[in-house]
């Protein structure tokens, strides 16, 4: 097996090389063998730390089930991301040099993410969470416009406020007990000794800080901005793979306090950031208008589910629904590009006979709707499913009742909102079929590829799989 | 000598609060950088060569020059004079500002910690919510950015205060990190002056629900 090792840093290494030919070297079909060889690396990357998972390759980066897991998701995210870019940059017309700058930090954007995944160490996972702000900054600009350049302000800025809180928050561990060592194999082994109102005043700093990653409350709002400036593939990775990375800095330092008398008061901290985070998703989706917000506000929601899966004890649901999300948001992004190329609009009243004029772009958007939703045959029924009957069997059964309640609340929204653009006859006129290109139906394969995902992960993937995420979900087994 | 050093730290803090010409915030910056290079070299002494090393360029260079050069290349070119029309009086700062610096004092006492130094935590405290405090009240997003930056100050004052050692990896990062993200900043100041006519907050609401 000594072929298959790749050590971290030579991971990093070739990546930052393959970063650094794609914005020097321009040509269309360049861009494209290069993107599509970092896409191998971080396949190959995955599938060596699959092998290697749990063997110490660096003293603080080394992968565990959840890394190999989150890795495993981000390399298909990524590609398709990078291949919806391709479709987009052609459609928009970019000049070659935009194309190679944006190209180079989607590369290096992803890495850091990788970055964050497999560090083990507060500090690290801290300084590449600022990195990630940085990249996504390049990417959320891309456009140059007076929303871009509006949002990725309030971006870099929020999130720097954020992470510099979250910094403060880990500092505080240094209150908190005597040793200054803030790896998480450190911080698990003297758990049980913490001056517990330390450690409580860290977790919650650490917690807004990683809330604007995640896209929960209480700094959600750069976030919603960023998703709706981007371009449409830019606003998947940072639905998908960026709430992942906040997942993993909020879970790893979790699952470090959980197994202490802490316990309680995390999950209450946990469920009450979740319920507040699908309250303001539920009211916000009642009014907005604008498609891409539309689908932001959703991610707020579904991080409000992960967290209140969290705070329940449904790890596996929480983990599982986490990649749920991510593969049926994305899809529905890609699908947004369409609806915005045929209607020149980001309303979503503005759109109608969405079935009649792409009827390819409609299966997408039910199956989207359904997966946001929770709804049968996608996986996130699962998911919600296992998360509400875990809480009911809590002491805190009665968060159950809101949390319902905001479901049917967000499922009536956002039906309302999806049927109108289907099937609404008020909008969407005859001319708008006229400009639906037929590559336009072979665009939507790679959508339906990322459903297929979310039902094939809910209801048909094998026994190995599923235990694997079991165990990905496990708290802190690191010893 | 220390002591000294963060008297004029949490001095630097108050003025912070009064001032609203531009430049005096920026020089200001500029002072408390100088202020924690002298704190992290008398305080610093018995850690490693490397270290102490980093962490002086950290402070003296970054801190005290880079940082407040790119910030007065950026209030030059979008020529920001002052600070106009803050949510809050000067008084009703300065004031806000010494509440925060007296109730940072008395949750520091209140701490009983052997290895917490009273004096840093009460200054770093104080610099993360007076940095809060700018970034709310203040209208121009170069003062924001001015507030930001002195959160990160009070964050650097706080790991002085509690001792964290950091792999030197991790500090580089950090580092790299922050001189980046001013950088950026300083960037989107100019490119926010050029399509908004206005580097006032109140101009970003293109994106609303």
């Amino acid at each position: 097996m000594e072929y298959l090792t790749m050590h971290p840093y030579t991971f990093f290494a070739v990546a930052a090389v393959i970063a650094g030919l794609l914005y020097t070297v321009k040509s269309a079909k360049a861009q494209f063998a290069l993107l599509a060889s970092y896409v191998a690396l971080l396949g190959g990357f995955t599938w060596h730390e699959f092998l290697a998972s749990r063997v110490i390759e660096t003293p603080y980066m080394y992968a565990d089930e959840l890394s190999v897991v989150l890795m495993a998701a981000l390399t298909v995210l990524g590609a398709a991301s990078a291949l919806q870019g391709y479709f987009y940059s052609r459609n928009g017309g970019d000049t070659p040099k935009r194309i190679a700058r944006h190209n180079a930090a989607l590369v290096a954007f992803l890495t850091v993410l990788v970055g964050i995944f497999i560090s083990q160490h507060l500090g690290l996972i801290w300084a590449f969470l600022e990195a990630s702000t940085l990249l996504a900054a390049i990417l959320i600009y891309h456009n140059r416009t007076r929303s871009s350049t509006e949002a990725t302000w309030k971006y870099v800025f929020i999130c720097s406020i954020g992470i510099a809180i979250a910094f403060a928050g880990i500092l505080f561990l240094g209150i908190a007990y005597d040793h200054h060592d803030l790896s998480l194999a450190t911080l698990h082994d003297h758990a049980h000794v913490l001056n517990s109102s330390w450690v409580k005043m860290s977790i919650l700093f650490q917690l807004v800080g990683a809330s604007v990653k995640m896209g929960v409350v209480p700094l959600f709002s750069a976030d919603i901005d960023a998703k709706d400036a981007a371009p449409s593939h830019i606003s998947a990775l940072l639905s998908g793979a960026m709430m992942c990375a906040g997942f993993t800095a909020i879970f790893r330092v979790y699952s470090v306090y959980a197994n202490t008398e802490l316990r309680p008061w995390l999950n209450g901290l946990f469920l009450l950031t979740g319920a507040l985070s699908i309250l303001i998703a539920a009211i916000y989706i009642l009014k907005v208008r604008n498609f891409k917000r539309l689908l932001a506000y959703s991610c707020c929601e579904h991080a409000g589910i992960v967290l209140v899966a969290i705070g329940c004890g449904a790890w596996y649901a929480a983990v599982l629904h986490l990649l749920l999300h991510a593969f049926a948001k994305t899809a529905l992004y890609f699908q947004y590009n369409h609806y915005f190329r045929i209607f020149k609009t980001k309303d979503i009243h503005a759109g109608g006979r969405y079935m009649s004029i792409h009827p390819a772009g409609s299966g997408v958007l039910i199956l989207g709707m359904l997966a946001l939703c929770g709804l049968p045959p996608m996986g996130t029924f699962i998911t919600e499913l296992i998360t509400i009957r875990t809480l009911l069997a809590t002491p805190w059964w009665g968060w159950a009742i809101p949390v319902l309640f905001l479901f049917v609340v967000i499922i009536w929204a956002l039906t309302s909102h999806i049927n109108g653009v289907l099937f609404s006859t008020d909008n969407g006129e005859e001319k708008y079929q006229k400009h639906v290109p037929r590559t336009m139906a072979l665009e939507t394969l790679p959508q339906y590829a990322l459903l297929g995902i979310v039902i094939w992960l809910g209801f048909f993937a094998p026994q190995s799989i599923v235990a694997y995420i079991q165990r990905a979900s496990v708290i802190y087994p690191l010893h | 000598m220390v002591t000294v050093f963060i008297i004029l730290f949490v001095l630097t803090l108050l003025y912070a609060g009064m001032a609203d010409r531009m430049p005096t915030l920026v020089n200001l910056l500029g002072v408390q950088g100088l202020l924690l290079f002298g704190t992290a070299f008398f305080e610093l002494r018995d850690v490693d060569m490397m270290n102490f090393s980093f962490i002086i360029v950290e402070t003296i260079v970054v801190k005290g020059i880079l940082i407040p050069a790119m910030l007065w290349r950026t209030i030059k070119k979008n020529k920001i004079t002052r600070e106009t029309d803050p949510t809050v009086t000067r008084f009703q700062s300065l004031l806000a500002v010494t509440v925060i610096i007296f109730l940072s004092f008395i949750l520091s006492n209140s701490i009983h910690q052997e290895h917490l130094k009273v004096g840093y935590f009460t200054a770093s405290i104080s610099a993360v919510f007076v940095g809060l405090f700018i970034v709310m009240t203040r209208v121009k997003i170069v003062t924001h950015m001015i507030g930001y930056l002195i959160l990160e100050n009070g964050v650097f004052l706080l790991s002085l205060a509690v001792g964290n050692e950091m792999p030197l990896a991790v500090n580089v990062a950090i580092l790299l990190d922050l001189l980046t993200s001013v950088l950026l900043l300083a960037f989107l100041v100019d490119k926010v002056g050029e399509r908004f006519q206005a580097v006032d907050v109140s101009q970003l609401n293109d994106l609303n629900d």
